[in-house]
């Protein structure tokens, strides 16, 4: 398949930035604007950058479908370690503990969000990419 | 000559409203959000941990919320997938095997 060239040269600059970013967005979402979504779907936007480059077909979709499955029960399993502990379902399990700032849950919890987010649009870009040449 | 004047043109409105746009934000977040924000930090980091109100709200208070959001976007990802994926590919080895059986025996002419 034909690239333009201003598209190689533009996408091999603002590659190593969006990874960046995305780390960024993720792991200051709970000082900043931002959070696990949109550092998920940069990281996801990254990963499309690469294939426009190299143009081979990245990902094993089974393998993402099922990583994707076992971050989603995780996110359920954090979830309702607060019932065990505060009796309340999905809240911070960490508040009133001694070793442990609170603010902790919530970088987890966007770190989780935001690998599921990059595993499930990776996902469907690739399946578009595999039913059709994009 | 014609082309310039329209670019410069463009150019000209464009910088209206940027500076329109620039003006309105900076009033709404130095006049009154502001100062909302600044008085009700220190209450709110007490309670919710977090420097950043949105976040508190979506990971803390509303997570199930969240969770859903997660949901809708795993369910989307799989009925994509199994749309994409061709009939035969989905099947386990067993019933492949199965259907291979069945259409060595019945030989369609076509």
């Amino acid at each position: 398949m034909e690239r333009s060239k201003i598209l190689i040269i533009v996408s091999t600059l603002i590659y190593p930035f969006l990874l960046m970013f995305g780390t960024y967005l993720i792991l200051n979402g709970d000082l900043s604007p931002g959070g696990g979504f949109q550092g998920g779907v940069l990281f996801a936007t990254s990963f499309f950058i690469r294939y426009l480059l190299s143009s081979k077909d990245p990902f094993n979709l089974v393998l993402l479908a099922r990583f994707e499955k076992l971050l989603y029960l995780l996110l359920l399993l954090i979830g309702s370690v607060s019932l065990l502990i505060h009796q309340r379902f999905f809240t911070n399990f960490l508040v009133g503990n001694p070793w442990i700032a609170p603010r902790f849950f919530l970088v987890l919890l966007n770190f989780i969000i935001g690998f599921k987010v990059t595993l499930g649009v990776i996902s469907i870009i690739s399946s578009f990419v595999e039913e059709g040449e994009l | 000559m014609f082309m310039k004047i329209k670019i410069a043109i463009y150019l000209l409105l464009l910088g209206f409203f940027g500076v329109t746009l620039g003006g309105v934000f900076k009033s709404l977040f130095e006049g009154g959000l502001g100062d909302l924000y600044r008085r009700q930090l220190g209450e709110f980091y007490g309670q919710a941990h977090s420097a950043n109100f949105v976040t508190a709200i979506y990971l803390d208070y509303r997570l199930y919320d969240s969770f859903f959001e997660a949901t809708v976007l795993f369910a989307v990802a799989t009925g994509i997938i199994f749309m994409v994926r061709k009939d035969v590919e989905m099947l386990d080895p067993i019933s492949l095997k199965a259907l291979k059986i069945f259409d060595s025996k019945h030989d369609l002419e076509d």
